[in-house]
């Protein structure tokens, strides 16, 4: 009696496994280790492509055209949506001063958290009380507390107002007035981010081996000499790290500015007009979603030039 | 089925081919007669169930009253509510209509109906409701502002922003003002203001004379200084003979607006950004004086049900008018109900749910037909709002799509100014500010191609 034959398809089935392994050079088991892996992370992808890499890429092609959110007629401009952005005034306004705020957050979240993480990783009582009451904003939701902060800068009612009264100061529009609204919003948004540098940064400095340290201090170096030849070095991938996602995080602020603008007591427009809040603007409330996501586009490309920028100096510096 | 027939059988035993005849013919007559013959029921007797969406959450209680008083005389009718806040709603709105995932019913400003009127997605309004909509009931603004291309739009439901101004009587008095005679002019408005406004020791201003919406973003604040731009003989903006549009405030009456601004907060200090504002600082008494629209006096019988005041209309400059605003109903092309969603769209706006509207939520119908004698008696606080007087004109936002944007942006401009002390008694700063402003809304209008001056 004849042996079964293979049914064909397990045959083609051997075939190509084969080949596969033959291809990458890895066993069967090693094949079947590599499917697994890769149809568990099937569903992740679905779920990433259609909730992020979708939209990122329908954002940019939409940014060509003169798509408004309700008209059935939203023809192809090319490139005018960008043109016309260089030309916007309020545009321009808002990425001055988003790139402003950007700058003074970041800069006085990272040097207040890494001062904060210095003095919390030394010999401390308490430690952990601190680290939770710094990190305690990082975990409470923005809207209630802008609104919060929108009762504290209130210029009559307001605590910060009436703690500065006790120095003789005279009650200052924080929100109200023009020139001082930006700074509100920065004091507002450091408080916020403050708790979050500080752990990660508290997180680095632990990590350094103590022996450079020791090794340091037999040879004489201490205090200022010693943070700034071991700690800030051996800290650079962590600072770059909280560098580059404090700039991200910042250049899309929005839900303070939109809450501290709202309302017959807020903040004025103007100067507090930042880019994210200008896409809301154009986009959700004029409904010109072509134009706002050119806008996203330029915001995208901004933060990612400076993001590589970044990497390149900090680790031009460290080599 | 013919070899049935023929035979003079059909399937049923016992049944003959004129048998089966008779009775197809009678259950046809019947069929044709059933409309006449059937007893007369109201359009709702099919159970119905509505859906309604609204921006403003404190009309909610009042459509659901009101869909209760329907339903007695639509038997099986029902509704669904829901709201959100109104730019919450907008959004809502922008995205379920062009989709046909909307309400049956909902309420909306013009800034967003306008847009889905233009695109086709709304359907104007049926002849039964046209006949209500430019009868007497309502004022000809008020139907020109639900006209869009010819066609008119939606049920015109409540006023948007109708202003008077609110005084407080008690502080008239102690300031030596006749509370009897209240402000009539601009003039007299701010010579009030000057005597009304009270500083502390300090020379802190802690009450305000006149209290101005003098921050915050939003078209709000270019519409409340329209207040004063339509009174000094100007407007944002006007349409010319060809149809196109251009700014009407780079002019002498633009330059006043905003002088009147500027020397309320800057020169005589009636108002002051760091004091608290609007109908929550009219209520605790800090604010004098108020141009708000009716919502108010709801919003003083909750929080300030002590304060004494009074109501007149917004004075008057060049001209006299008040703006108008009106908040329509609208009824969706996806309905299943188009008839039902009409007829309770015309309930809500009958004379006995315009009386029950205002005394449930504050804001004031739009029909002139309506007797308002009982509400006057018991809060006589409405009348500026409810009777017109003869000569006082109205005014309302033009109907172009991009108004909203260019409103918006105006406001931007406007708070800005308002801050600038440099701008005090300086009419070539005044005349540079509005001349910036005005080119940006020339610029808006252009890029939308309604520009023109001819």
């Amino acid at each position: 009696m004849a042996e079964p034959s293979a049914a064909p398809w397990v045959q083609n089935s051997t075939t190509l496994a084969d080949r596969i392994c033959g291809l990458l050079r890895i066993n069967r088991l090693t094949l079947a280790k590599y499917r697994f892996c890769y149809l568990g992370l099937v569903p992740v992808f679905v779920i990433y492509w259609i909730l992020r890499l979708e939209p990122i890429g329908r954002t940019f092609i939409l940014s060509f055209y003169d798509w408004h959110l309700v008209r059935p007629i939203k023809p192809f401009v090319g490139l005018a949506n960008y043109q016309e952005l260089l030309r916007d005034e309020n545009f321009l306004l808002a990425l001055k001063n988003t790139t402003l705020f950007a700058v003074f957050v970041v800069g006085i979240s990272v040097i207040l958290g890494l001062g904060l993480a210095v003095l919390l990783a030394g010999q401390l009582r308490f430690t952990a009380a601190y680290q939770a009451i710094y990190f305690l904003p990082v975990i409470t939701p923005m809207v209630p507390m802008a609104i919060a902060w929108k009762w504290i800068f209130d210029a009559r009612y307001g605590i910060l107002n009436y703690a500065l009264s006790w120095f003789g100061v005279r009650p200052i529009g924080w929100l109200t007035s023009p020139d001082v609204a930006m700074w509100a919003i920065i004091i507002m948004s450091v408080w916020k981010v403050l708790g979050y540098n500080m752990v990660l940064l508290l997180v680095g400095l632990k990590s350094i081996p103590a022996v450079y340290y020791e090794a340091a201090s037999i040879d004489g170096a201490a205090g200022w000499k010693m943070f700034r030849r071991i700690t800030l070095p051996l800290l650079k991938p962590i600072l770059l790290f909280v560098v580059v996602i404090s700039t991200i995080n910042a250049y899309n602020v929005f839900t303070q500015v939109y809450v501290m603008t709202t309302g017959s007591q807020a903040a004025p427009g103007a100067p507090l007009r930042v880019l994210v809040f200008d896409i809301y603007q154009n986009g959700f409330q004029f409904f010109k979603m072509g134009y706002a996501s050119a806008e996203a586009v330029v915001l995208t490309l901004i933060v990612l030039a400076l993001t590589l920028i970044q990497l390149r100096v900090i680790r031009m510096d460290g080599e | 089925m013919s070899k049935l027939l023929r035979s003079g059988k059909t399937g049923a035993p016992g049944t003959t081919r004129r048998m089966f005849l008779k009775q197809v013919g009678a259950a046809g007559l019947a069929a044709a007669a059933a409309p006449v013959l059937r007893p007369r029921v109201s359009m709702a007797a099919a159970p119905v169930t509505l859906s309604l969406w609204t921006g403003y959450p404190e009309l909610e209680p009042f459509y659901k009253k009101a869909a209760e008083e329907y339903a007695k005389t639509h038997s099986g009718f029902k509704l669904e509510t829901l709201s959100s806040q109104l730019r919450e709603m907008e959004q809502k709105l922008t995205a379920a209509i062009p989709t046909d995932t909307g309400p049956d019913v909902f309420d909306i400003g013009r800034n967003i109906s306008l847009v889905f009127a233009d695109a086709g997605l709304l359907p104007p309004n049926p002849p039964k409701v046209m006949s209500l909509v430019k009868s007497k009931a309502y004022h000809p603004v008020v139907v020109e502002y639900n006209t869009w291309k010819g066609q008119v739009y939606g049920i015109p439901f409540q006023e948007g922003s109708k202003p008077a101004l609110f005084y407080n009587t008690k502080m008239f008095t102690e300031a030596g003002l006749d509370p009897n005679k209240p402000p009539t002019t601009f003039d007299e408005l701010m010579a009030a203001a000057r005597k009304l406004a009270k500083k502390d020791a300090s020379g802190n201003l802690v009450r305000a004379g006149l209290s101005l919406r003098l921050s915050g973003q939003g078209s709000g604040v270019a519409e409340k200084w329209w207040y004063v731009l339509h009174a000094m003989g100007g407007d944002i903006v006007v349409q010319t003979k060809s149809g196109k549009w251009h700014n009407r405030y780079d002019n002498e009456a633009g330059r006043a607006a905003l002088k009147f601004y500027t020397d309320a907060v800057h020169k005589y200090q009636v108002d002051d950004t760091k004091l608290q504002h609007d109908a929550a600082a009219f209520a605790s008494e800090q604010a004098a004086m108020l141009m708000r629209e009716a919502w108010v006096i709801g919003e003083l019988k909750a929080k300030g049900p002590k304060v004494q005041y009074a109501t007149v209309a917004v004075p008057r400059a060049k001209r006299w008018g008040g703006m108008t605003q009106p908040w329509s109903l609208y009824v969706a092309r996806s309905t299943k109900y188009p008839d039902v969603a009409w007829d309770f769209a015309m309930f809500l706006v009958s004379p006995p749910m315009a009386i029950l509207h205002l005394q449930m939520t504050g804001w004031t119908s739009m029909r002139q037909d309506v007797d308002w004698t009982p509400i006057l008696k018991e809060t006589p606080q409405f009348k500026p709002f409810l009777v017109w007087d003869k000569g006082r004109g109205q005014y309302t936002e033009p109907a172009i799509p991009v108004f909203d944007e260019l409103e918006t942006k105006l406001a931007e401009r406007l708070v800005t100014a308002y801050a600038d002390k440099s701008l005090m008694d300086k009419p070539d700063g005044i005349a540079k500010r509005i001349k910036e402003m005005a080119a940006q809304t020339d610029d808006l209008l252009k890029k939308a191609g309604l520009y023109g001056t001819n």
